[in-house]
């Protein structure tokens, strides 16, 4: 049997031993699954993302590995997609820059983007329902087309792993349909995904499997009993009526 | 208008060499300027400018020394380029000093390294060549100051400046844009960070004696920042700041020499400033920015 996608063993993360966000997390996932990672604002779910990826410090590397080996060893077999609100949207690009750049570490130092290489990148923009919007400067996409253009960048990145950080934050019900079309059809063609998500109300109808976190695994399985797991309000605590009532606002 | 015609035509072959290489020096700068824009590191180029004035007068006072001349064009970059790397790396490390933060690092750091330089300069004066030789006029910048040797060093110097450029541009590109992402590939981003940097740094200095320490970073920000009115590809907008640098230079040098008292830095910033505003007129500048 091969190696899981992505197993972490007693990891732990954060910028300093004081300020410890994610502690001790123990999880793995299966080649294929879609699971969403949930829990309160400030549990440290983006921290998770980074740390698995080396992004940001971790205390022991050693205690993640994807396919049985350490991050660097199969690094073009993981995408990243980072937040779109950390990202800067006046940087002078096109839509099309964007999607190539997930073409980069394939094409090496010093390679310049060729044809096939902007084929590859339109056929990806295409899938994410952008094929008019190539040329366009990425400063006048809408937050949903920025949205699906990372979705698209990580898409030519024909990664086997792929981790999300809020794929579906404030986005138009078209990009949603469009982004959870295109994972699920990546998951069907044996890819493993790991999305940060907030909205407990369409984690049921998106994703098979949840893991529940504040800064601390607190539950992992099917989306649905997970969910409705006691330990959703162990979770949230008090903070779960405010963040409704965040997310309607 | 005729006579400013035959102005042109009628100079003499250094100063078409001049020119040359100030156009050239432009337009690299104006491309490096895209990147280190979207890099937030405007004032760093700032600080790099200022920062050189101390290495030019320690190589000059050295190349008298060793008799070799302290104007040796190879030796006042080298100099130029060792304090201004050092100034660009005290910044950050300033910056982690408690209440301090980036703009007072800055601010600490162009302050006294061009304070060091100006009383180096004044040191440099005493010697003859000092003067005679054009070290006053670092500070603004002049064409009509330099000769070959210098043109040549400074033109060698843009020119592999925009090698590497060219060379890394998607890596630049990526790392500019999405840092997190350009290292989820693995890409070196900390070594194209201090490429980057020392590209900026190659860039002002070859610039620096005819763009004057003073206002160098202008044709590294103010043509990119103009360049940002048009839309495209990466490749197009940096490549419009690059014309639109070219032509400050050039601009600069021409007015420069038309116009004696006129230091050409302060005409090549000019010159960048007006395109600038021209650009502001186009359709969608004044609207633009981050709308999420």
């Amino acid at each position: 049997m091969s190696a899981a996608p992505l197993e972490l063993r007693g990891f732990s993360a954060g910028y300093s031993a004081s300020e410890i966000r994610v502690a001790d997390a123990t999880f793995s996932l299966a080649r294929g699954t879609m699971t969403a990672l949930v829990g309160p604002n400030g549990a440290g779910k983006s921290t998770l993302l980074k740390g698995i990826l080396r992004l940001t410090p971790v205390h022991d590397a050693s205690s993640v590995r994807f396919f049985g080996e350490p991050l660097d060893r199969v690094r073009s077999r993981v995408a990243y997609l980072p937040q779109r609100s950390e990202i800067d949207w006046t940087f002078p690009a096109c839509a099309l820059d964007v999607v190539a750049m997930g073409l980069y570490r394939r094409l090496g130092l010093f390679r310049r983007v060729g044809r096939a290489a902007r084929d590859e990148a339109l056929a990806a923009l295409a899938l994410v329902g952008l094929e008019d919007a190539a040329s366009k400067p990425i400063g006048e996409l809408s937050g949903g087309q920025r949205q699906r253009l990372l979705v698209a960048r990580a898409l030519v990145q024909r990664a086997d792993i792929v981790l999300l950080d809020e794929p579906f934050a404030n986005v138009d019900e078209v990009t949603e349909q469009a982004i959870a079309s295109v994972l699920q059809k990546l998951r069907g063609e044996g890819t493993t995904i790991l999305a940060v998500h907030h909205d407990l109300g369409t984690v049921r109808s998106i994703f098979e499997d949840a893991i529940l976190f504040n800064t601390r695994v607190l539950a992992h399985g099917p989306a649905r009993a997970t969910l409705a797991d006691i330990s959703v309000a162990r979770a949230y605590g008090i903070v779960l009526e405010q963040e409704h009532a965040g997310r309607i606002s | 208008m005729t006579s400013f015609l035959d102005d042109i035509a009628g100079i003499g072959q250094n100063t078409q060499l001049a020119l040359a290489g100030c156009t050239l020096f432009g337009g690299v700068a104006g491309a490096v300027g895209t990147f280190v824009l979207a890099r937030r590191r405007a004032l760093l180029a700032d600080v790099a400018g200022h920062a050189s004035l101390p290495g030019v007068c320690v190589a000059f006072l050295i190349g008298e020394s060793l008799g070799i001349g302290g104007r040796t064009p190879w030796l006042l970059l080298a100099g130029a380029a060792i304090s201004a790397l050092l100034a660009a790396w005290c910044v950050p490390l300033l910056a982690r000093l408690r209440g301090i933060g980036p703009d007072g690092a800055v601010a600490v750091t162009l302050s006294f390294f061009f304070g060091l330089g100006t009383v180096l300069l004044s040191s440099v004066q005493s010697h003859a060549s000092g003067s005679q030789g054009g070290l006053r006029s670092l500070l603004f910048g002049s064409a009509a100051a330099t000769n070959r040797g210098d043109i040549i060093a400074l033109a060698t110097l843009a020119f592999a400046a925009l090698v590497v450029l060219i060379a890394l541009f998607k890596e630049f590109s990526a790392l500019a844009f999405d840092e997190q992402h350009a290292q989820s590939l693995g890409l070196p981003v900390r070594t194209l960070d201090l490429v980057l940097m020392v590209l900026l740094v190659a860039t002002v200095v070859s610039g620096m004696q005819v763009a004057g320490i003073v206002l160098v970073v202008a044709l590294l920000v103010t043509p990119a920042a103009a360049a940002r009115a048009f839309r495209g590809s990466i490749a197009r907008v940096t490549a419009i700041g690059a014309i639109i640098g070219a032509l400050s230079a050039a601009i600069g040098v021409i007015l420069s020499l038309r116009f004696e008292e006129l230091p050409t830095g302060s005409a090549m910033t000019l010159a960048a400033t007006a395109i600038f505003f021209v650009t502001l007129l186009l359709p969608g500048r004044m609207m633009r920015g981050a709308l999420t």
